[in-house]
């Protein structure tokens, strides 16, 4: 499937090439990482964030997001301690119950026309078992987590695979 | 010069009260000290500074941070020894002036000395038998109350001399600030002075709810008092309150890691010198990472629960506070898990964490790292047979069980939400901790990359087995070739039972790995949503490893 929608042309324009096979494995954890400042995650993150909520056809509540730079762990506990970092970007939406199944047959959709593979996928059900969709950038290994996490909020979240700023040495393992 | 019977009858132990009230607080001052070092201090410059001169000066004032530590326990072990000497002594008082009023009471005269006299008796005739019988009482009655008024003296005199010899026992150079085992001396001070005074150490019911029980009983003085004077026995006990338990172990570690660099051949004639140098190993290894988390946020804050220098050393540590979470998860790691492996294993639970509190809508969240087990070595081909069989993991199933029995007694009455999560042989050993005893008492199991978990089906781990969750790689070896063999039926597949959660990595240390949703959905299960589920996997025959 050709995969060029405007989301991903804005996402891939700084790392795209760089972003395949980092963290693969143990052969692969001194590959060169793909580059891009926390700042620009950041951004593309809020913008992704924003574009999925209007795809889902909701209003993001952006006094709640956050930006979460985590440690890259390796496969044997390694931690480099040289400025590598996975962004989880997180920010909410008030949508009421009624709502959450309509949300998660819009993200689907959106997503899948965005190219990206649907990992999980379930409706509103109760309020125990609620709405979520998964998807992933095989490619790049993105990640999109969305869901329910109360009879009145969504929630919409993007992982990256572990990265390093430009300019920045990467340090072996 | 007045006598002891005449001194101890008018003793006023008020000064000595305050003395010993005083120390005390200068060691919780210093308690205070530490902690706020750590925090505001350090704690921020770990996460800003870096370079050689950052190193330097982080040196420096880690060592500030010791030497409040030993000053704390010093002052704690002073007022303590005051304390007790005063109670024993205000006790002697007591039963002088209880045996004098008696005496008085009953006629006897008490000279200056504390020697009774019977004036009564010495006038009574002679040659009158009932006179005789009555003054044959008297004598008796007097030889008990001397008896008792020396014994009072006597006590009195042991106690101002234990009290003596403990306080001797002190020595002002551990404060020296070119002392270099200053930490470990300050530990044997307390071993000493307290033998001296004959104190014994807290009394700790094993159970965890008798445990955090009798923790709350204590008066606040009790409790800084055990936690500075008997630091690694309470940090070791399950059941207590997290922070007194952390601040507890990281004054223990502090003194052991002291210890073991700079302490005598006397103290470990039982071990090698490899094993000695390991254990210094280990403990710098802790240190560092706990000290590099000092400037961590609140909901961020790491809490030392245990932890133990030997072979390969093992922790448990908490990111967030599991007695205020309502969410808490147990990481349980698997092979080759060792002290070197707390770094990365606490940035898996740091994302476990960042991923449950967002899916519990801002609840909070603590998640622990559990290596409070032998995990058994695997390396290569070179499979070490501790892999291959339960018996690691029965081993470590009733301290897992114990220790989750310990989170829930230190939340209180309140039911928080409680995952325990095993990777690799890490879910060997929680199978085995939920099928033994009374269960595990968690509300949700969730286990990656399972070998096995020493039963053949979900329900005989004592819970609803519609809560136990299985993760499984499409590519994972250790499942292909060490499922369904010595360690009990393949958890992903359909006779296991249990549901099964969507992972999206590779192999069988991928469920954690950045970007990926194996990661979110355990995040998920820990804050009580359920997963992206999957169907179970059919059951397969097993491929043993050529």
């Amino acid at each position: 499937m050709a995969r060029t929608g405007p989301l991903r042309l804005a996402l891939f324009g700084a790392a795209a090439l760089l972003l395949t096979g980092a963290c693969m494995s143990d052969d692969a954890k001194n590959d060169p990482l793909p580059r891009l400042s926390r700042a620009r995650a950041t951004q593309w993150a809020e913008e992704h964030t924003a574009r999925m909520a209007e795809a889902a056809g909701v209003e993001l509540d952006r006094a709640s997001a956050e930006a979460a730079f985590e440690d890259c762990v390796g496969r044997k506990d390694e931690v480099a301690h040289d400025g590598r970092y996975s962004l989880f970007y997180t920010v909410y939406a008030p949508v009421p119950r009624e709502r959450h199944t309509d949300v998660a047959r819009r993200l689907r959709a959106d997503f899948e026309k965005e190219g990206f593979r649907i990992t999980g996928y379930r409706e509103y059900q109760d309020d125990r078992l609620t709405a979520l969709v998964d998807a992933k950038d095989d490619e790049t290994r993105f990640s999109l987590a969305t869901g329910s996490v109360s009879p009145t909020r969504y929630l919409f979240s993007v992982r990256t695979p572990c990265m390093i700023p430009p300019g920045v040495t990467q340090q072996p393992q | 010069m007045a006598s002891d019977f005449t001194r101890l009858m008018k003793q006023d132990f008020g000064d000595l009260e305050a003395a010993a009230r005083a120390w005390t607080k200068v060691s919780e001052d210093m308690d205070g000290y530490a902690a706020r070092h750590r925090t505001r201090v350090t704690g921020p410059l770990y996460a800003s500074w870096k370079g050689d001169d950052a190193d330097a000066a982080l040196f420096y004032l880690e060592d500030v941070e010791t030497r409040f530590g030993v000053v704390r326990t010093e002052a704690m072990t002073i007022g303590t020894v005051l304390e007790t000497t005063r109670f024993w002594m205000e006790q002697a008082q007591t039963d002088l002036r209880n045996a004098v009023s008696r005496a008085e009471e009953n006629g006897y005269a008490v000279d200056d000395d504390g020697v009774l006299t019977d004036a009564q008796s010495a006038a009574l005739p002679h040659n009158d038998p009932d006179a005789q019988e009555l003054a044959r009482g008297r004598g008796s009655l007097r030889v008990e109350l001397q008896d008792r008024i020396d014994q009072a003296l006597q006590d009195a005199r042991k106690a101002g001399a234990d009290g003596v010899r403990a306080l001797s026992s002190l020595d002002a150079t551990v404060t020296d600030r070119f002392n270099d085992d200053a930490a470990a001396e300050s530990a044997h001070d307390v071993t000493d002075a307290m033998k001296a005074v004959g104190l014994q150490g807290p009394q700790i019911p094993d159970d965890p709810k008798a445990a955090a029980e009798w923790w709350k009983v204590l008066s606040p003085e009790d409790r800084a008092r055990y936690e500075t004077l008997y630091p690694a026995q309470i940090g070791a006990t399950d059941g207590l309150p997290s922070d007194v338990r952390d601040s507890a172990n990281r004054l223990a570690l502090e003194q052991e890691l002291n210890d073991a660099e700079f302490g005598g051949p006397e103290d470990f004639r039982d071990i090698s010198n490899d094993e000695r140098n390991k254990r210094i190993q280990n403990l710098h290894v802790l240190k560092d990472r706990l000290d590099r988390g000092d400037g961590a946020p609140p909901g961020k804050e790491l809490y030392l629960l245990n932890y133990k220098s030997a072979h390969d050393g093992q922790a448990v540590i908490a990111m967030g506070n599991p007695d205020t979470a309502a969410h808490t998860a147990v990481l349980v790691p698997g092979t080759n898990t060792t002290m070197d492996s707390v770094d990365g294993q606490l940035g898996r639970i740091g994302k476990l964490q960042n991923s449950a509190d967002k899916w519990s809508d801002g609840q909070p969240v603590s998640t622990i790292m559990w290596l409070g087990y032998d995990a058994p070595e695997a390396s290569g081909g070179d499979l070490n047979t501790s892999v291959l069989n339960k018996g690691r993991a029965e081993d470590g199933a009733p301290d897992l069980r114990h220790f989750v029995e310990g989170t829930r007694a230190a939340q209180g009455d309140r039911h928080g939400h409680i995952t325990v999560i095993g990777h690799s042989y890490g879910s060997t050993t929680v199978g085995a901790a939920a099928a033994g005893g009374h269960g595990l008492g968690a509300d949700d199991i969730v286990v990656v990359g399972s070998p096995g978990m020493t039963v053949d089906h979900a329900s005989d781990l004592n819970m609803d087995p519609s809560h136990v969750w299985v993760g499984a790689a499409s590519d994972d070896p250790i499942i292909d070739d060490f499922s369904d063999l010595t360690l009990g039926d393949n958890p992903a597949e359909e006779p296991f039972g249990g549901r099964n959660f969507e992972v999206d990595t590779h192999g069988h240390s991928g469920y954690w790995d950045d970007g990926s949703d194996s990661l979110d959905n355990q995040g998920r299960i820990i804050a009580g949503v359920p997963p992206a589920e999957v169907p179970k996997n059919d059951n397969d025959i097993p491929l043993f490893p050529g």
